[in-house]
């Protein structure tokens, strides 16, 4: 697979003028899949039970793998930060610097991502003095990217992390269509409005009440609302969900 | 304070790239361990000719405590002669592209917060010489690892190809374009409110 210089290219120019962690997220996959990717997520947090303030989550791994993830408490115990830290290097899954060290637990979560689809994955760790340390993680079904597919999801990460910064700083809550809430994020504001708790909204979504905590969370923090309350209510007030 | 030196007032400043020249010596030879020629404790290649300028950052006692050097790319320079395999096309050259190179930053006292205070005048003293000198660009190549830094200060970057391992490092090349609000916007960013940059000539009459 020769790689096409120009979609980087193109994802860097966009990354650039990129008013929505959406527009950004997409532009990424969409340069990604030329080098044999075809999901991937950012973070600067790893802690979804208490996130940050300032902190930056993009989201486009399959939703079967995302579920599986909260739902098994997977992030109490996923590696990827802690190897990220020590190394500072990027890293791929099958790598021994992620592999050398893991409990019997971890490895199981690897096969279940492989299941999911997830058969190959690089780690890239992005840090900048002054800021929480990020990690982008790019993941496909392909086996065989070659070491200029690596280089490329290095520096398209970078880019990435370089654009979700900028927007998530100057995210404006009088702009609410930078915040482009999740299909599942505004179910659950929508249960929200309803006087729903979130074990109520995990029942009638089918799905456990981390996981509902962790939609809440993001859609608090895209919103710029302090409680599960307020962010449905400008949900409401942006027409992100119908009241 | 950021010292200009250009072919023109070369001459008022060899003292000056002296110290440079052991400086680059100190900081890529002997700390990043980088494959480049040396001669007696000096780092200095043949891109560092007559023709090429210098940004020298200087302390209160006219010591230099880190520099820049600023080639015009219609000369020989890195990217052209050393790094050509790190630009996926043609080598961006012309009279108003500029390359930056062996940048450093040394200073006597002070640790991260110090060095940074000096790349970030750096920074600006090179960005007042584009607007100076009609530059619309500049090339660099640098470590991947310093890019997330570049990008964070504003610099309009755009990758010129894929990073590659080069003696052990992955450098990538990038172009910057630079426009009046690109120093605006550092200023703001760096809370930067006057000019870095001096400019001493010759006192005698040509």
């Amino acid at each position: 697979m020769t790689l096409d210089f120009s979609k980087i290219e193109d994802f860097t120019e966009t990354a650039k003028r990129a008013s929505s962690l959406d527009e950004i997220a997409t532009a990424f996959l969409l340069a990604a899949k030329d080098f044999g990717f075809d999901s991937f997520s950012m973070s600067n947090f790893s802690d979804f039970d208490n996130p940050p303030a300032d902190g930056i989550n993009i989201d486009r791994f399959p939703p079967e793998w995302v579920k599986q993830y909260y739902e098994g408490g997977y992030s109490a115990y996923d590696p990827t930060f802690k190897v990220a830290l020590r190394n500072n290097l990027p890293f791929t899954w099958h790598s021994e610097a992620l592999r050398s060290d893991l409990t019997d637990q971890q490895t199981g979560m690897y096969e279940e991502a492989e299941l999911a689809g997830l058969k190959f994955g690089v780690s890239v760790p992005i840090s900048l003095v002054g800021s929480p340390m990020a990690v982008v993680s790019v993941c496909g079904d392909n086996l065989d990217v070659s070491p200029a597919g690596l280089h490329a999801a290095h520096l398209m990460a970078i880019y990435l992390h370089a654009a979700a910064v900028r927007i998530s700083q100057r995210r404006d809550w009088s702009e609410p269509s930078a915040t482009a809430l999740s299909p599942r994020e505004q179910e659950c504001l929508r249960w929200v409005s309803a006087g729903k708790t979130n074990w109520e909204i995990g029942r009638i979504l089918d799905i456990s009440d981390n996981t509902v905590h962790y939609h809440l969370e993001r859609a608090k923090r895209k919103l710029g609302a302090t409680t599960r309350a307020q962010a449905a209510v400008r949900a409401i007030l942006s027409s992100e969900i119908a009241p | 304070m950021i010292d200009l030196v250009t072919p023109e007032n070369r001459h008022l400043y060899s003292n000056e790239l002296e110290q440079m020249w052991r400086q680059r010596y100190e900081v890529f030879v002997q700390k990043l361990g980088w494959d480049v020629q040396s001669e007696n404790q000096r780092e200095i290649d043949q891109f560092d000719g007559e023709s090429a300028n210098y940004l020298l950052a200087v302390d209160d006692s006219r010591d230099v405590i880190g520099a820049t050097r600023i080639i015009q790319t219609t000369e020989p320079h890195l990217l052209s002669d050393v790094f050509a395999e790190l630009c996926e096309n043609a080598v961006p050259r012309g009279e108003s592209i500029w390359e930056l190179s062996r940048a450093y930053w040394l200073p006597k006292h002070g640790g991260y917060d110090a060095r940074i205070k000096i790349a970030n005048e750096l920074m600006c003293g090179a960005v007042e010489f584009a607007l100076l000198f009609d530059v619309t660009q500049f090339t660099i190549e640098i470590d991947i690892d310093d890019l997330p830094r570049f990008l964070s200060l504003g610099w309009d970057t755009s990758p010129l190809g894929l990073p590659k391992e080069i003696g052990g490092t992955t450098m990538v090349a990038s172009i910057v374009n630079i426009t009046p609000a690109t120093l605006t916007n550092m200023r703001t960013a760096l809370n930067v409110k006057v000019p870095v940059m001096r400019y001493m000539q010759s006192a005698s009459a040509a």
